[in-house]
């Protein structure tokens, strides 16, 4: 077997930076940091780009040969990486941030490595735009990225929008040993609204609990229904309202 | 900085693999301008860059318009079309742009029209496969299990490879599925529109050509919204024209075990990710081999022959479908077998031929639909008109293997005459258009645009034409009502789950646990089996279809009889299925009675069914939608 001959690249300042921002995407990611764009950003890294990085600086000086080469390999080879490590973590039930995280970045930090001893020189020179013409195109990719920022916020804004009227939902889990009904109603209201809950049986409409939703708010309550041989509704009054605005059943037991 | 691929390939490398890089892929006056990034970023690209940026934000509007019921949708989802391609065309058309140029502006009209599908749910998934693979996705992060059965599309729990890398980085960002959804396929996409890229410029030898068979590939009918769904094929088409691009490399470059094993990689990646992605890499790689071997013959001169490439991707494909994924031939087997049906009932008499703009989803107006036939027209002549430019070129064997893809572009078109064969013909679109684009955007470079007479007015009606090729396929490509997201304010039964749904499946996730048996109709049925996690009846594998338990009018023996041979605990009503008839013409499944030939809604009473019969509870409530439990007996 051919000895690997350990020489010092010539620039080694990509391959330092690579292993580096996979260190602190790994910390990041280990650490669970809970501030999200933080996190974003190091997972997509690690996810999307330091991996493929590394692996295409092993093919530099031959196949990746500029920016568009060195883009694509990136972010190719990094979506391969983390299909087949993830492939295999999840295939051993091993799957967790930390761990896909630390395979992730030795992967990065393995491969980088790697690259290092097989390059036999300098890497060749990728070009570069000029200076000024880099701020321009920079400026405009910016401007760019800022509408298309505001178009998918406009968007989300209409989709997420309350159209079509707000609504409640209303729901029943149950009944635990004691007979006791738990009762969960979660406003998507657009306002405030007040609402009642009340138990119905043939005895008639009583209320249970009266209470203010603020939209996307949620309460739950829990409701005691004797054995009966009727079905007994739960029913959601809104607004003041004496209508129905929703209803709840639970029915006797089906004979076999 | 300019490249020549024959001083580079002295630099470092044998005779013998410099021949080879030119046979297979440069010719001798090969010669790519290596500069990536607009080194003087011209007036066009800033334009081209801004207008598409301004279509994803006109776009934005159509959204808008079109949920809030506004007449003004058509025109500016078409608005928003002609900025996002007609400057990209004109430029793309232009000698004068430089290659990183072209690159950057196909890049940018590839993520702006990606953007275009994100701004038509940026919150939520909502088209039906991609339901599918939320749920894999789900089972992945929540179970551990790769493949947990999918109650939604079996076969897709058998290739994770989606699942697996949205997985990974949800888990990672700590971001919800749809929104890792979102990232993993953007950037899929990039890596699409490079790859194509740089294969067609190395098949064609100019970078002017390789921007337009990307510009045409855009026309490819799924391009906006299928491609761009979180689904599995929308990750390994990519991956599978980034294996090409390798393969290409490696020929170029000659032996490099580094790139071998990288390409490996890849290919292991496309055989896990995505069934018929795979298998068209290797047949691709297959032809590849015996047109190498045929032009290696009647030449004497060495030509790559990616023989190593092919019998590794062919070998792990066949062992995957043999241990890992054996539904899978039962699910191809059946597509094939209804297309051959179709297409033999067609033959025969006994269906009448389909219908074009006949999908459920409206009809579009005339000038649509003449756009449409307008972008086939001219795409035919196109691939007739480059077969010379092809055949002086015959040596080069990818370029050869291009119009033997392209050539399938019209074989198919008929196919779209027949009902059970058209889904075929409109899914292979993806990968035909990789043939055609390149083989007519390099015909048209150098025939049309070559010569130097009348070349304003050339480039002018170049830009058009790719509009036109661009706008008339998009127009092919979706049910034409469906374009656009629904109008919130408007009645009728919903194409896609909304927001009382989501809230449904949420709440049978958080209340009555992920696993629990349902039956719903079949909109409701992604919602429940992907963000609800439950398990949905299926038709096809259980021994009851939900159409037998919702459409008899009153509880019958015989729904009773399908409740407990589906084992089915809960049940999903949908009251606004009584507001109109879906336009895919079932509300369940396929089989139901009256399926594709209904004209009435189903009775509000037979919806109401549950609320008074014996043996059921209704458990929750959101104003349009309810579930019942099945209570159990004695």
């Amino acid at each position: 077997m051919r000895r690997l001959q350990l020489r010092l690249p010539t620039d080694p300042s990509r391959s330092i930076s690579t292993i580096v921002a996979a260190l602190v995407c790994f910390a990041v990611v280990a650490a669970d940091i809970q501030v999200t764009a933080v996190r974003l950003v190091a997972g997509c890294a690690l996810c999307l780009v330091l991996p493929g990085l590394a692996l295409a600086d092993g093919l530099q000086r031959t196949e990746v040969r500029d920016w568009s080469s060195l883009a694509l390999s990136a972010v190719g080879f990094s979506i391969v990486l983390t299909i087949v490590c993830g492939f295999v973590l999840f295939g051993v039930s091993a799957a967790t941030p930390t761990s896909l995280g630390a395979v992730l970045a030795a992967c990065t930090i393995g491969l980088e490595a790697l690259a290092t001893l097989k390059r036999s020189g300098p890497r060749l020179p990728l070009s570069r735009p000029d200076g000024r013409s880099a701020v321009a195109a920079g400026l405009v990719v910016v401007l760019a990225l800022g509408v298309c920022v505001a178009a998918v916020a406009l968007a989300y804004d209409a989709e997420t929008a309350d159209n079509g009227g707000g609504f409640t939902t209303f729901g029943i889990t149950g009944p635990s040993a004691t007979r006791a009904y738990n009762v969960t109603v979660t406003s998507h209201e657009t306002r405030a609204s007040s609402y009642v809950v009340a138990k119905v049986t043939s005895a008639g409409e009583a209320p249970v609990r009266r209470f203010v939703l603020n939209p996307g708010a949620s309460d739950s309550l829990s409701i005691s229904v004797p054995p009966s041989r009727g079905t007994v509704r739960i029913v959601l009054l809104r607004d003041g309202s004496p209508q129905w605005y929703r209803w709840l059943s639970i029915a006797p037991a089906q004979p076999s | 900085m300019s490249f020549d691929a024959r001083r580079w390939v002295r630099l470092g490398r044998t005779r013998d693999a410099e021949q080879i890089a030119n046979v297979v892929t440069n010719s001798p006056e090969h010669t790519v301008d290596a500069a990536p990034l607009p080194s003087n970023p011209s007036i066009w690209w800033c334009i081209c860059t801004l207008a598409a940026a301004c279509g994803v934000l006109v776009f934005a509007l159509a959204d808008r318009a079109s949920r809030e019921g506004a007449d003004s949708k058509s025109a500016l989802y078409w608005i928003a079309l002609i900025l996002m391609v007609l400057p990209t065309a004109l430029r793309l058309s232009a000698p004068d742009a430089r290659r990183g140029e072209r690159l950057g502006l196909v890049a940018i009209l590839g993520l702006a029209m990606y953007l275009a599908k994100v701004c038509y749910s940026p919150s939520l998934l909502v088209f039906s496969d991609e339901f599918v693979h939320v749920r894999s996705v789900y089972e992945a992060l929540h179970t551990g299990h790769l493949f947990s059965f999918n109650p939604l599309l079996p076969v897709a729990a058998r290739y994770p490879g989606i699942g697996v890398l949205a997985g990974t980085l949800s888990a990672i960002t700590g971001l919800p599925i749809a929104t890792t959804g979102l990232i993993c396929i953007g950037a899929a996409r990039l890596i699409l529109m490079i790859s194509l890229f740089l294969i067609a410029e190395r098949l064609s030898g100019s970078s002017r050509a390789a921007g337009l068979a990307c510009l045409i590939y855009v026309a490819n009918p799924n391009f906006l919204y299928w491609s761009a769904q979180f689904s599995y094929e929308s990750v390994a088409l990519p991956l599978v024209l980034f294996s090409v691009y390798l393969v290409i490399e490696r020929a170029a470059a000659g032996p490099n075990r580094y790139l071998s094993a990288a390409t490996g990689l890849t290919m292991f990646a496309v055989v896990i990710t995505h069934h018929l992605s795979a298998y068209a890499l290797g047949l691709a790689l297959i032809v590849w081999c015996v047109a190498a071997a045929i032009v290696r013959r009647r030449t004497g001169r060495p030509v790559y022959a990616p023989v190593v490439p092919a019998g590794l991707l062919i070998a792990a494909a066949v062992a995957w479908l043999a241990f890992a994924a054996p539904i899978t031939i039962h699910y191809l087997t059946n597509i094939q077998s209804v297309a051959r049906q179709g297409i033999v009932n067609v033959i025969t008499g006994q269906t009448k031929q389909r219908g074009l703009f006949s999908a459920s989803g409206g009809t579009p107006p005339d000038w649509v639909r003449a756009l449409s036939f307008l972008s086939v027209g001219i795409l035919i002549i196109g691939i007739f008109t480059a077969i010379p430019f092809v055949w002086r070129r015959r040596n080069r064997v990818a370029l050869v293997l291009a119009l033997g893809v392209a050539v399938l572009f019209p074989i198919l078109l008929p196919l779209r005459f027949v009902g059970g064969a058209n889904e075929t013909a409109t899914r292979s679109t993806e990968f035909v258009y990789v043939g055609v684009g390149v083989v007519v955007a390099a015909g048209f470079a150098e025939t049309w645009l070559g010569s130097r007479s009348r070349r304003g007015l050339k480039l002018a009606l170049a830009g058009i034409i790719g509009t036109i090729v661009v706008l008339g396929g998009i127009a092919a490509g979706w049910q034409y009502d469906e374009r656009l997201p629904p109008d919130d304010s408007a009645r009728g039964v919903p194409f896609e789950p909304d927001a009382q749904e989501v809230a449904a499946a949420q709440w049978s996730r958080t209340d009555l646990g992920p696993g629990q048996r349902f039956a719903s109709d079949a909109v409701d049925r992604l919602s429940l089996a992907a963000l609800g996690g439950q398990r949905t009846l299926w038709a096809p594998t259980d021994h009851a279809s939900a159409w037998q338990i919702f459409l008899p009018p009153t509880v019958t023996p015989a729904v009773q009889r399908a409740i407990r041979e589906g084992h089915v605990k809960y049940l999903l009503v949908e009251r606004r299925l009584s507001e109109g008839v879906p336009d895919s013409g079932y509300y369940f499944d396929i089989g139901e009675p009256g399926s594709s030939h209904r004209v009435t809604p189903i009775p509000a009473a037979t919806l109401a069914k549950f609320d008074h019969a014996p043996g059921f509870a209704r458990i929750f409530d959101s104003g349009h939608v309810q579930i019942y439990r099945v209570e159990p007996r004695g």
